[in-house]
């Protein structure tokens, strides 16, 4: 029991250390998103632009754990308070950004669209991404 | 050509002809109509598979539209790797049930999401039967198509086609789809689409179904043109008939009348129309004209036996007038005004009777020719004749050269004026024979006659002697005997008379007695006296005959424009003298 209690604490510990994925986008994109703020307004769609760069956020599809993760560690908001974000932010005209249905695909999106950023799993990260944030 | 037969004619070109070309226009208009509702028909479907063509049409391309404004759409940059697209272009086509594949191509029309995925990577060729760009929501730059894989097989599930009545399709004006045969006679109508005019959509029907339905009606039509003929033929047989039937009985009727010359025949009127009428009026010609032949005929019998009995009477009056010449004048005039029968009956009455004749008569013939002695005969006994008749003497009798008269009978004046009268006759028969001496001498007759005349007026017995079969109207009696015997006593040239006749002459005449003659019967001798002229008888007129010299006148007949032109012949003659 205390065994497992112990492997228990230990790899809580190391996901608690762990990183679930990256926010990226196109090596050809001149993005820097400096803080975490910035990046969050991004994909609250509060901000448009980085620089001159008109940025498009990419979400994956609500079911996606990586998004999920991605919502608590760098939206850091509850799904539901999300949902009333974006319920809101849609009578103002606002949507929420794009979704795409696999890492795959956003991967692609990103690679494709100018100013797309999104969120992948390490492993997808290729030299042709550029990282902006870990989470 | 009879007039019931120009009387069918007419009525027949008059209602037959109008009416088969009003049945055949009629037919035409009736075929045309047909035709025209048929193809209107044929139409107003096409129409409406039309229009439920269309709407699938534009419901498809409205689909389109409304597809490429989803958000799905922006996996085309990801390539639908996740095949949201695809799905969703599947899920278009199995809704729509389309036969054919919706595609999203690239610029490069490479496949990048279809709802086929045996499409995917393929190059779409141009002319896809629609399209809709997809544009980036981001920077509005086109993106991609959404392209249809259209097969017009779709557009036949709006065809309801049948065994003689389909649709096809023609696409360019060239090419056919989904003809299921083809009539050998068609009819068809055809529509372009509005959304995609090289698309023309054809009902056709098959002609010969048509047809034999037009043929049907025409059948029916042409049954009905003949039934109309026939019947319109009967009934102008019929009318004509009735109408023609008293013309015929009419002219059947004149040509009995004409034949038979029998007027009875009359007309059956059945009718009051004109021809009735004429009936009537042929009628009353009729019994006008039977009635006018009766008048007629009788008319002609009783001018015929007019004539006749004018031709009898004629004959009569010619035969009559023939047989007067034979009769004395009064004698004639008494028979035949009835005064006198023609019986043997007599009559006692005083008569005066006058005998004459010519002195020497008998030598006077011998010495003559009896052309000659005829015509000195006749001219004496015609003058005589008519100085009798004028002092209205009954000629007895011409006994040779001589004549026997008498006044008295069958008309008297008078016993004194008879008497009289029967005196100047005799004075006048002497005077006329100067006349008449001068007339022969011109002639070539020197030797002129000479008359004796004898008068006597007495009791005679006149009247019908001698027998039933033959009658002479005369006298008889002593008195005739003496008036013969006083003019056989007579000297030439002389009047004598007897005693009884010279004192009915009441001293009127001049006479002188002369001698006494005494006659067997009579009992006592009988005075006769001669009578030269009326005592005032010498101043008027006056006779002169001598040798050389014949001269007679009267004065009152002597003209006064003659008077002066006598006198210088006078004057010449007495100049000569």
């Amino acid at each position: 029991m205390k065994y497992f209690f112990t492997i228990f604490i230990i790899l809580l510990i190391q996901l608690s250390a762990a990183k679930y994925g990256v926010v990226v986008t196109s090596q050809k994109n001149k993005i820097e998103i400096p803080t975490l703020r910035q990046l969050k307004d991004v994909f609250l769609m509060k901000r448009h632009y980085v620089g001159n760069t008109k940025v498009l956020p990419i979400n994956m599809l609500l079911t996606s754990t990586l998004r999920q993760k991605f919502e608590q560690n760098v939206l850091k908001i509850s799904r539901e308070k999300l949902n009333k974000y974006w319920i809101k932010q849609h009578f103002q005209g606002i949507s929420p950004p794009i979704t795409q249905a696999s890492a795959r695909s956003v991967k692609l999106f990103i690679e494709n669209v100018e100013g797309a950023i999104g969120y992948l799993p390490l492993n997808l990260v290729d030299d042709d991404m550029r990282v902006l944030y870990e989470f | 050509m009879s007039f019931k037969l120009k009387t069918i004619l007419l009525i027949l070109s008059v209602s037959l002809i109008p009416y088969i070309l009003l049945m055949l226009y009629a037919g035409n208009i009736l075929r045309n109509e047909y035709r025209k509702n048929a193809q209107s028909e044929m139409q107003t479907q096409l129409q409406l598979s039309v229009e439920r063509i269309e709407q699938y049409l534009q419901t498809l391309k409205s689909d389109m539209e409304f597809v490429v404004g989803l958000d799905t759409m922006n996996d085309i940059f990801s390539l639908d790797l996740d095949r949201r697209i695809s799905h969703l272009l599947e899920e278009k086509k199995s809704s729509l049930h389309l036969d054919g594949d919706f595609h999203i191509i690239d610029t490069a029309g490479k496949i990048i999401a279809s709802s086929n995925a045996k499409k995917l990577s393929q190059i779409v060729e141009a002319n896809s039967f629609f399209t809709s760009s997809i544009y980036s929501p981001f920077d509005h730059s086109l993106v991609g198509t959404l392209v249809v894989e259209f097969s017009l097989k779709n557009l036949t599930r709006f065809f309801s086609n049948s065994e003689n009545r389909h649709y096809y399709i023609i696409v360019d004006n060239q090419n056919i789809f989904f003809r299921p045969q083809k009539f050998r006679q068609a009819v068809h109508v055809g529509m372009n689409l509005k959304s995609k005019p090289n698309i023309q959509i054809i009902l056709e029907e098959n002609g010969e179904i048509f047809s034999k339905l037009l043929r049907k009606y025409e059948n029916i039509f042409i049954i009905a043109l003949i039934v109309g003929a026939l019947l319109i033929g009967i009934i102008s047989l019929y009318f004509t008939s009735r109408l023609v039937r008293p013309i015929i009985k009419l002219s059947k009727v004149a040509d009995d009348i004409t034949q038979k010359q029998d007027y009875s025949y009359q007309v059956d009127v059945s009718s009051n129309d004109e021809i009735g009428k004429l009936s009537k009026s042929f009628n009353m010609m009729i019994t006008g004209m039977s009635n006018a032949l009766d008048e007629l005929k009788l008319e002609s019998d009783n001018r015929i036996k007019l004539t006749q009995e004018q031709s009898k009477n004629e004959m009569l009056e010619e035969l009559s007038s023939k047989l007067s010449k034979y009769l004395s004048p009064q004698i004639y005039e008494s028979i035949f005004s009835g005064a006198q029968d023609v019986t043997l009956t007599s009559k006692r009455k005083k008569l005066t009777i006058f005998f004459s004749d010519i002195v020497g008569f008998t030598d006077t013939t011998d010495k003559m020719e009896s052309e000659d002695l005829s015509e000195l005969l006749n001219d004496y006994l015609n003058s005589m004749t008519l100085i009798a008749l004028e002092y209205g003497a009954t000629v007895d009798k011409y006994i040779g050269d001589a004549m026997m008269l008498f006044f008295g009978d069958p008309k008297s004046i008078g016993i004194q004026e008879d008497a009289q009268a029967c005196v100047n006759m005799a004075l006048a028969m002497q005077d006329y024979m100067n006349v008449l001496h001068n007339h022969w001498r011109l002639k070539g007759f020197t030797k002129p006659f000479q008359v004796r005349m004898g008068i006597h007026t007495g009791y005679c017995t006149v009247g019908n002697f001698g027998s039933e079969n033959r009658l002479e109207y005369t006298i008889i009696g002593s008195s005739v005997n003496l008036a013969s015997r006083i003019e056989s006593a007579a000297k030439p040239n002389e009047i004598w008379i007897s005693e009884e006749t010279q004192l009915l002459l009441n001293n009127e005449f001049d006479c002188t007695e002369q001698t006494q003659i005494t006659l067997k019967g009579f009992t006592r001798p009988i005075t006769l006296f001669s009578v030269k002229k009326y005592k005032s008888y010498d101043f008027y007129n006056k006779s002169i005959e001598e040798d050389g010299l014949s001269l007679h006148y009267e004065l009152d007949k002597i003209t006064p424009e003659r008077r002066n032109s006598l006198k210088l012949e006078l004057s010449n003659l007495i100049e000569k003298l």
